[in-house]
């Protein structure tokens, strides 16, 4: 008898679905046919765990294992499992909970556990249960067969016992169409050699004629089970073959030029087979564009937190609502071994923290200042709604300086003089003044401190504060806010993108960094994005209403949101509707970039090649549709005025993605005029 | 109109070789950025080569298994990086 071999999928199916009416049992190979993987290689899922490994035993204090060492000693002990078995068997197999418990007992010694076992194996087979994908056609026809009442058996040559192979199969859906999954490991008994198949019969009674095996090696798959008397077939996909053709080519790129190791990484987040489903283009968005965005700021303070001297890291609103789910998909996977700070979410906003920060320093002219940098922003009525101040008491003290209400304090406006200029000055360097505004914030600054000291803001030294941008003004506020207090702790803060528009007072208690831009260390790709900073606010916004201010209660506090119902709500909710696939897709990405990370060993500065490239390609280059579905529609900025911007203003303000779609399907040099020539820091 | 992330080419949607080659290009002449070396010329034929080319080339391998056993193995010296 001779085995078949099959050039796609379906045929394949088709041949096995009328020769399944003669059978009673049908056998798979499990991994490259039922499973596949997006890696075209399984042993690279192996220096993740080797990673994790050094890791876990630096936490305990044997800081001298590096990850390459550990997957030495891991070859090592299997491959002195295959000789010692290769004694007694024909096959040479190894079983993983034997050698990798040899293994950890000579990295952790007198501190391994049973549980440092099952860490790693938890570990090892959530790579691996990411990194498989079910073939959606052998999935609905192993149903199928099943509720024919067939006996479906899943079997495989490897090192993972039956226990953690069931886990995989579990995990990819197959869990209750199948009569049982059997390994190599548990008998050392293996297809390659055609011992399994008698086992197998044996054990479960199975009539040899009425058996039918499939599979992708000719030998273990096919000439194996012929020899044995059951039919094979024999799974030779071409598709198969090129899509891992692509993904090797990338991981070779990557060993070659850091350009490709983003590439390669991004090409190992890919969804497969049923995962691949058509989406909504802004889904698509989100996942290929957004994510590794995301995911590259994630791992960049993920990096920094390793140092170990972080006690908590905030994500402040409402941006770090994405951020910190972003974290929370992705972490499991990139730092598995635990010892990272807690997190937490912050509710804060420009708006809500301007009048506390004033409450103990008062109001220094630079921070005055930043209440006319918002364009719509133009005399006192602005400025006191930025800082929460009530205008009435400060009235008199504007008359001593001949300030009025309608005085314009912004160049921007009509009606500004030099003159309205220096009695701003000298009425901000007023003590009446200064006393006043402290005065006013006081109620506000001491909620927020009950608010801060609630979220255990003062219980650490060395405190992470992460957020999109642009200016580090509310970790500013922030940190004025808390000055007096001796138990304040450092802050540190990551930004999306750092513009530093306004010169940030970085001391030893108080840093900014931008990470994918920092106008410190400038880089012109990424420069590009400044030119959409409402886009990616939009974009990583949470659902909420921002904030407005802290209030004191007789219980402690209470945070006041948005609740105005009024046009600039409703259309932040047609807003968040209308990027609500957006967001799902950048979410669904985090597991996958963070899956990808860990397979390919890349840190957060290797990817970043890649990344300017897509920061190039998507935001100066884009195509006129990719402008047309993502450019948001509605942006709400309670710190920004409502007077009218002159139309020069507006005109120097004009970006790419503010041009109409006739310029930019038919202007052929505009992308290129405003990349080169437009100045974009500001 | 919905589209599946990952193209019928492997390749991924929105930053298809194609443009990531135009991009290589411009900066060449324009010199608006690097990318830290950038794609490379060889790299980037052998990408378009396989993405584009690719059902061809498994189909002739596979087709001529044999025969074609000398050029795999050149093949494989270059995808290994060797």
């Amino acid at each position: 008898m001779e085995f078949t071999t099959f050039k796609t999928l379906k045929k394949l199916i088709d041949a096995a679905d009328r020769a399944a009416a003669s059978c009673d049992t049908v056998s798979f190979d499990i991994f490259d046919t039922v499973l596949i993987r997006r890696i075209h290689n399984p042993d690279m899922v192996k220096p993740a765990v080797a990673r994790f490994i050094a890791r876990l035993a630096a936490l305990y204090g044997r800081t001298d294992w590096t990850w390459e060492q550990v997957q030495a000693l891991r070859d090592e002990k299997e491959a002195a499992q295959r000789a010692e078995t290769a004694k007694q068997f024909t096959d040479h197999e190894a079983r993983y909970p034997d050698f990798m418990t040899a293994v950890l007992n000579e990295v952790f010694q007198d501190q391994m556990t049973p549980a440092t076992l099952e860490k790693v194996t938890d570990y090892e087979l959530a790579i691996e249960s990411a990194m498989i994908v079910p073939r959606a056609g052998f999935t609905a026809w192993i149903r199928k067969l099943f509720n024919m009442g067939k006996h479906v058996f899943l079997i495989s040559d490897i090192y993972l016992p039956s226990a953690h192979l069931k886990r995989l199969v579990r995990h990819a859906g197959l869990g209750d169409t199948i009569t049982d999954v059997i390994s190599s490991a548990d008998s050392f008994l293996a297809k390659a050699s055609g011992k399994a198949f008698p086992m197998i019969q044996k054990r479960y009674g199975l009539d040899v004629h009425r058996w039918m095996h499939i599979g992708d090696n000719p030998v273990s798959d096919g000439l194996r089970p012929t020899q044995f008397g059951i039919k094979a077939l024999v799974l030779k996909d071409k598709k198969e073959k090129r899509r891992k053709t692509v993904a090797q080519m990338y991981t070779v790129f990557s060993n070659q030029t850091l350009f490709w190791k983003g590439r390669a990484l991004h090409q190992a987040m890919l969804p497969l087979e049923a995962e691949n489903s058509p989406r909504d283009p802004l889904y698509v968005d989100g996942y290929t564009f957004l994510a590794p965005l995301a995911g590259v700021f994630i791992q960049s303070i993920l990096e920094r937190a390793r140092r170990g001297d972080i006690g908590r890291i905030y994500f402040l609103s409402r941006e770090g609502w994405t951020f910190k789910k972003f974290w929370e998909r992705a972490v499991p996977f990139l730092a598995p071994e635990g010892g990272l700070p807690d997190i937490r979410y912050l509710y804060v906003s420009r708006l809500a923290l301007a009048g506390p920060s004033c409450a103990v320093q008062g109001i220094p002219q630079t921070k005055a200042d930043i209440a006319f940098q918002p364009p719509g922003n133009r005399d006192m009525r602005d400025f006191c709604r930025v800082f929460g101040l009530d205008m009435d008491p400060l009235m008199p003290l504007m008359r001593r300086y001949g300030l009025s209400p309608e005085d314009a304090l912004s160049p921007l406006h009509q009606g500004w003089t030099q003159n309205n200029r220096f009695k701003f000055v000298y009425l901000v360097e007023d003590p009446d003044f200064q006393e006043e505004i402290r005065r006013q914030t006081r109620p506000a600054h001491q909620a927020l401190m009950r608010y801060l000291e609630t979220e255990g803001f003062f219980e650490h030294r060395d405190v992470i504060l992460v957020d999109v941008g642009w200016t580090g003004t509310i970790q500013r506020f922030l940190s004025d806010a808390i000055r007096h207090r001796p138990d304040r702790p450092r802050l540190h803060g990551y930004l999306f993108a750092a513009s530093r528009g306004i010169p940030y007072p970085t001391t030893d208690e108080n840093r900014l960094t931008g990470v994918l831009y920092d106008k410190d260390r400038f880089d012109f790709a990424a420069s590009t994005l400044l030119d959409v900073r409402d886009f990616f606010e939009e974009a990583f916004r949470a659902p909420h209403p921002g904030l407005k201010g802290y209030r004191v209660t007789e219980s402690g506090y209470a945070l006041e949101f948005r609740n105005e119902n009024d046009d600039a709500e409703r259309a932040e909710t047609a807003q968040n509707t209308h990027y609500h696939p957006l967001q799902q897709g950048i979410l669904d990405g985090a597991p996958r970039f963070a899956v990808a990370a860990a397979v390919t060993g890349f840190c957060a500065e290797e990817i970043k090649p890649w990344i300017r490239y897509l920061l190039v390609s998507r935001i100066a280059f884009p195509k006129t549709r990719e402008i047309q579905r993502i450019r948001h529609k509605h942006h709400l900025d309670d710190f920004y005025g409502k007077h009218p911007v002159p139309k020069r203003f507006l005109k120097q303000q004009k970006r790419l993605w503010d041009e109409s779609l006739i310029s930019l399907r038919f202007n052929p040099w505009i992308r290129l005029k405003y990349y080169l020539f437009k100045e974009r820091i500001r | 109109m919905r589209r599946p992330i990952t193209t019928r080419r492997f390749d991924i949607s929105g930053a298809e070789m194609p443009r990531v080659a135009k991009h290589a290009l411009i900066s060449r002449f324009a010199k608006y950025e690097d990318f830290s070396g950038g794609p490379g010329f060889r790299n980037l034929a052998t990408a378009f080569a396989v993405h584009y080319g690719g059902g061809l080339l498994v189909w002739i391998f596979s087709r001529f298994e044999r025969r074609s056993a000398g050029w795999m193995a050149v093949l494989r010296r270059h995808f290994s990086g060797r």
